[in-house]
């Protein structure tokens, strides 16, 4: 009996983990906006929305207004992406709202910085340990709005549309 | 030349034919199975893991060490220890890998539990089709349940904005490189942080809906009929029906979306479980072996001709 089910749980616990695995990446896929092509659900090639084709905006609240800043790459932001819960969405804002922003030099703009370059807002993060520029001082804010949106298409108008997934909000300390 | 020549070689070539089949029949013979699938799935590991450090050196060395001490690769310790690094490593890169890397460690996993058991060989023949069946399952729920599928959308677009796809765009579709590049830019433009924009039109030609359609009812199809295949109860014929049709999509997907490691992943699975003509273990090991070559442009090569044909068959039609 005890060898019988010994047996019984040897030849099945491969195929259990992956029912198991794929019906938890099937739930958060439709309740936590885990991106289909993640997790283990073998849902690759079967929709749009892509982890790497979403996208992050965040926007600094300045005196002058928001300002939209590009977000450097990093293992956040990539989780973000994955599944942009209010948690990992929050997170990756904090860390937006502890960065120290500065003005891009045009080094930077030739050199591209984060993703997309500087982009018209020509700001950017220092990183870790890195001075401030000389003659450069660090942007006012007291605010970041943070946003992850993924994409969709339809066939019948070629329209690729982007759809808010969610909006979070970090205060500068 | 001398008349006996012709003759001679043929027979040195019925010869040296003879002696490969009968390697290779011994090499994919079920006495040797276990060990072949060992060695097939510790390369795999050791060529397509994760390239972190903290996954890919533990995976290189257990790999290293399982191909060249082969009594290692029939320990189901091994494949115990194997599964749990390759396990601990994806769990925290969940965000970034590809679902065969999953299927990776359900594999290694089925491995050292099939060694455990009385017929290793038949476990492990039970495990490649069960997971395989499950894994085409799934595959075929999300499709079938993704309001971005069943209509083309999903191939439309991916037609439209996959450069992998974009030589069969330019050169069956008829979509110009003007419209890819200009697809490529409003893509992009939509994308970028700080762009106010909700939504882009892409530009498309007649065909690529038609390309789309057909591609959307093939993959439907034939990971319908792996699914079923697979999942079905065993006998003669469902085992015929299995290799046909995991071959069949092996040799229609991947040539074009050039996933080797899943490719790979699937051929050794199929090889696991073939018993249903000889030719199936043989053309499983051949494909393991040519499948490499999908990383070739071959697309590229093939548009470029294309291209060049036309032009000359223009030229003198005048």
């Amino acid at each position: 009996m005890a060898q019988a089910l010994r047996d019984r749980l040897l030849r099945f616990a491969a195929p259990t983990v992956l029912v198991l695995v794929a019906s938890l990446q099937l739930y958060l896929a439709h309740t936590h906006d885990l991106s289909p092509w993640k997790g283990g659900g073998f849902s690759m090639f079967s929709a749009v929305d892509r982890s790497d084709r979403r996208i992050v905006r965040c926007y600094l609240e300045t005196p002058r207004g928001n300002v939209p800043v590009a977000v450097p790459d990093s293992d956040v932001r990539k989780r973000a992406r994955a599944m942009p819960t209010a948690a990992r969405a929050s997170r990756l804002a904090q860390a937006m709202a502890r960065s120290v922003w500065v003005p891009c030099s045009p080094d930077d703009r030739e050199a591209g910085g984060p993703p997309d370059g500087c982009g018209h807002s020509g700001l950017r993060p220092l990183s870790s340990g890195e001075p401030l520029p000389a003659g450069s001082s660090p942007i006012a804010f007291s605010r970041v709005d943070l946003e992850v949106w993924k994409v969709g298409f339809r066939s019948s108008d070629r329209m690729l549309r982007a759809q808010k997934v969610i909006t979070v909000t970090a205060e500068r300390r | 030349m001398s008349r006996t020549q012709p003759s001679g070689l043929k027979q040195r070539a019925a010869a040296a034919s003879v002696v490969v089949k009968r390697s290779l029949e011994t090499l994919l013979s079920d006495a040797n199975m276990l060990d072949v699938i060992a060695a097939m799935t510790l390369l795999l590991l050791l060529l397509h893991t994760e390239p972190e450090k903290y996954l890919r050196v533990p995976v290189t060395v257990l790999s290293t060490a399982g191909l060249l001490y082969r009594p290692l690769a029939r320990k189901a310790s091994f494949w115990f220890v194997v599964t749990a690094v390759l396990a601990a490593g994806h769990f925290t890169l969940w965000h970034l890998i590809d679902n065969h890397k999953y299927l990776m460690t359900y594999w290694c996993l089925a491995l050292a539990c099939s060694l455990l058991m009385e017929d290793p060989r038949q476990a492990l023949a039970f495990n490649a089709r069960l997971l395989t069946g499950l894994c085409f399952f799934f595959a075929v729920l999300w499709k079938a349940t993704s309001p971005d599928f069943l209509d083309g959308s999903f191939f439309h677009f991916t037609l439209l904005a996959d450069p992998r796809f974009q030589h069969v765009t330019e050169v069956v579709g008829g979509v110009s490189p003007a419209q890819w590049a200009a697809n490529e830019k409003a893509i992009a433009s939509l994308s970028r942080f700080d762009s106010v924009q909700t939504a882009v039109q892409l530009q498309d030609a007649p065909r690529v809906v038609a390309i789309a359609r057909f591609l959307t009812g093939w993959s439907m199809a034939v990971e319908g009929l792996v699914a079923l295949v697979f999942l079905w109860p065993d006998g003669p014929r469902a085992s015929r029906g299995r290799d046909a049709a995991l071959l069949l999509f092996l040799a229609s997907t991947y040539p074009v979306a050039t996933v080797l490691g899943f490719a790979w992943l699937l051929a050794v699975m199929g090889l696991s479980q073939a018993s249903g003509f000889r030719s199936s273990r043989f053309l499983y090991a051949v494909l393991f072996v040519l499948l490499p070559l999908c990383d070739l442009p071959f697309h590229r090569i093939g548009g470029f001709l294309f291209r060049h044909l036309s032009t000359a068959r223009g030229v003198i039609g005048g």
